[in-house]
C-alpha cells in the first residue's frame, strides 16, 4: 500500500484528499504546512506527495526545492494540487521539481490516475536502476566565461572546441547565452531546437533530443537566436550538464556574460575557467572583478586561466600593462587574425577551415598545452 | 482566519500586483460583491500576493486584506459558477449571443467572449448603468509589458473604468 504524504493548509481540503486517498486504497499522512511536510518527509519515507502551492510559512515552490535538494527525498514524486492555475504557476512549479499540477477544487479520478503514473514511472526507475546507481561522467568540463560581454569568448570557445574535436575527443559545445547565442551562427546551424526545448528535468533521451551536429561532428547545445530573459535553470541545466558529461569526453560551455544560475552550475563542475578578456580598460577591470568573484565562490584558482584575446590589430593597453594589472602573465595570448572576420562571414571557424591559422594555432597549442598539464 | 464555505478561489489583478485569494460572496457571487455600489472595498481571506513581474512567485502571505474595488483592473476565476447565480450575473434569463471581443487596458490585453442580448452596444457595456465590472468569458488577459504572462479563466471580470479600448473582433483578424 504506497504511503502518500498530502501538504495542505486548507483544514477542509486535507480531509477531503485523505478520504479520497483512503478510499482509493492509499496510506495517506497528513501534514499541515510546508514545515510540518518537510520535517514528516525528511523522517520516513513517502511514495508519494500531494503538495499545495499557497501555504503561510514555507509555500510549496520552496518546500519542493528543498525536498529536491536532499538526496533522501530527491526522487519522491509530487503533485502540486492548487487554486492558482495560471500557465506561469505551472510553470514554476514544474521548475520547482513538481512532477505533475492537477488544479483545486480537484477530481478524485484524474488524482488517483495521476497518483498511478508516477508510481508506477517510480518502481520502474528503482528497479532499473536509473535513479540509485549514480551515473559516470566522464565529460571534462571547460567554461569560457567573459563577463565583460563582446570580448570574443564565442570565437575562443568555438575555437577551443574545434581544437579538442581535432584531437580526437567526443566535444560538445554549450552556449548558454539569453541574449542570442551566437555560437549557432558561427557555425551556421539551425536554432529551431535549443536549451529552452529542454524539460525541467531533463532525462538523457530528452538532452539528446535538443543537440545539434555541425558537419565537422562538433555536437552544438544551441542558445536561442533571440533574447531571452533567462537561460536555463538551475534544475535542468544540472542534469543536462550530467547527461553530457556522460555522452561526451569534453564539454566546452560559452558561458553567458552574467552569473546566472546556469553559469554558476556550469563553474561549479568546471575542471578549467577560462576568462576572457581585452586589451581595453573595461575589460580588463572586468576581468579582474571576474577573478576576484571566482576566487569568492572558491574555485580553486589552478582551474582558472586567463585568456588575452586580440579582437583588434591594435591594442589600446599593452601586454605588459594588462599582465600587471592582472597579476600575472596572460596564460594565453590569442593573436588579433584577419582571416577571422572572413570565416565568421562565411560561417566556418578558422579552426575547421584553416586550422594552421594564427588564431587557431594558439588556442590549439594552448589546449595540447593544457590536456597535457592535466 | 477560516473562510466560510460561500467563499470562492479568485485571482485578482491590479496594474501591479497579482493577489490569489478567497473571497467570501454571499448568496449574489463574485458578480454581486462587485457591483455592489454600497459597498467599495473587497474584504478578502488567505490572500498570497505576487508582483506583476514574477506572477508565480509569492511574495507574502496575508491572513486579510482588503482592496479598493476601483484599483482592481481584472478579476479571474476558474469556474463560470463562481460568478453567482445566472440571473444576476448574466443579466436574465434571455437568449444571449456571445460576441468575441478585444479589450485593452493600460496593462492587459483581455480576449475572450461577452454576452449581449440582442447586438454588441459598446456605448451601454461600458457606460450603461451601474455595474463596475464586465463579464468576460472563456478569457485570456496578455500583460502588455511581459507578453509572455498569460492570466485565463473561465471568466475575468474587467473593470469598465480601467477599459482604454474594446472592439468586437471575428479570430483570426485580431
Amino acid at each position: 500500500m504506497a504511503k502518500i504524504l498530502i501538504v495542505d493548509d486548507d483544514p477542509d481540503m486535507r480531509p477531503l484528499i485523505r478520504l479520497t486517498l483512503a478510499k482509493l486504497g492509499y496510506q495517506p499522512s497528513l501534514a499541515a504546512n510546508g514545515t510540518e511536510g518537510l520535517k514528516l518527509a525528511e523522517s520516513e519515507p513517502f511514495d508519494l506527495m500531494v503538495l499545495d502551492l499557497m501555504m503561510p510559512d514555507i509555500d510549496g515552490y520552496e518546500v519542493m526545492r528543498r525536498l529536491r535538494s536532499n538526496p533522501s527525498t530527491r526522487h519522491m514524486p509530487i503533485i502540486v494540487l492548487t487554486a492558482r492555475t495560471q500557465a506561469a504557476d505551472y510553470d514554476s512549479a514544474i521548475e520547482s521539481g513538481a512532477d505533475a499540477y492537477l488544479p483545486k477544487p480537484f477530481d478524485p479520478d484524474a488524482l488517483h490516475r495521476k497518483i498511478g503514473e508516477l508510481l508506477k514511472r517510480a518502481e520502474v526507475a528503482k528497479t532499473s536502476g536509473a535513479r540509485t546507481a549514480p551515473p559516470v561522467l566522464n565529460g571534462h568540463v571547460t567554461v569560457v566565461l567573459g563577463l565583460r560581454g563582446g570580448v570574443g569568448s564565442t570565437t575562443v570557445a568555438v575555437t577551443l572546441a574545434g581544437a579538442l574535436l581535432r584531437q580526437g575527443a567526443r566535444v560538445c559545445l554549450v552556449d548558454l547565452s539569453p541574449s542570442g547565442g551566437h555560437v549557432a551562427l558561427q557555425l551556421r546551424l539551425s536554432t529551431a531546437v535549443t536549451w529552452r526545448n529542454l524539460p525541467p528535468a531533463p532525462d538523457t533521451t530528452a538532452v539528446a533530443q535538443t543537440l545539434v551536429r555541425h558537419d565537422s561532428g562538433l555536437v552544438v547545445l544551441a542558445a536561442p537566436s533571440q533574447p531571452v530573459r533567462q537561460g536555463p535553470s538551475t534544475e535542468s541545466f544540472r542534469a543536462t550538464l550530467e547527461a553530457l558529461q556522460i555522452f561526451f569526453t569534453e564539454v566546452v560551455i560559452d558561458a553567458a556574460p552574467v552569473l546566472d544560475s546556469a553559469t554558476e552550475v556550469a563553474l561549479a563542475a568546471a575542471d578549467q575557467i577560462v576568462v576572457v578578456c581585452t586589451p581595453e580598460v573595461g575589460a580588463v577591470q572586468s576581468t579582474i572583478g571576474t577573478l576576484q568573484a571566482l576566487g569568492t565562490l572558491r574555485r580553486p584558482q589552478s582551474k582558472v586561466v586567463v585568456a588575452l584575446n586580440q579582437v583588434s590589430p591594435e591594442a589600446n593597453l599593452p601586454i605588459s600593462a594588462i599582465e600587471k594589472a592582472l597579476g600575472g602573465p596572460a596564460d594565453l595570448v590569442v593573436p588579433f587574425d584577419r582571416q577571422q572576420s572572413l570565416a565568421l562571414t562565411h560561417g566556418t571557424p578558422l579552426i575547421f577551415s584553416q586550422p594552421g591559422a594564427l588564431l587557431p594555432s594558439a588556442v590549439g597549442g594552448f589546449m595540447v598545452q593544457m590536456r597535457q598539464i592535466a | 482566519m477560516l473562510a466560510s464555505r460561500s467563499s470562492i478561489n479568485a485571482d485578482l489583478l491590479t496594474p501591479g500586483f497579482r493577489v490569489s485569494c478567497k473571497v467570501n460572496v454571499g448568496p449574489s457571487g463574485l458578480f454581486g460583491l462587485l457591483n455592489d455600489v454600497n459597498t467599495s472595498l473587497v474584504d478578502l481571506e488567505d490572500a498570497y500576493y505576487s508582483r506583476l513581474t514574477q506572477p508565480a512567485k509569492i511574495v507574502s502571505h496575508l491572513d486579510t486584506a482588503h482592496v479598493a474595488k476601483n484599483n482592481l483592473t481584472l478579476v479571474v476565476l476558474n469556474r463560470r459558477e463562481d460568478l453567482g447565480p445566472q440571473g444576476l450575473a448574466r443579466g436574465g434569463y434571455s437568449r444571449l449571443l456571445p460576441v468575441p471581443v478585444l479589450i485593452t487596458t493600460a496593462t492587459f490585453e483581455v480576449q475572450g467572449s461577452i454576452d449581449v442580448v440582442t447586438k454588441f452596444d459598446p456605448a451601454q457595456l461600458l457606460m450603461g448603468g451601474t455595474g463596475r465590472f464586465l463579464n468576460v468569458y472563456d478569457a485570456s488577459a496578455l500583460m502588455v509589458a511581459s507578453p509572455e504572462t498569460i492570466f485565463s479563466g473561465a471568466v475575468i471580470l474587467v473593470s469598465r473604468s480601467a477599459v482604454e479600448m474594446m472592439a468586437p473582433f471575428t479570430k483570426g483578424k485580431a
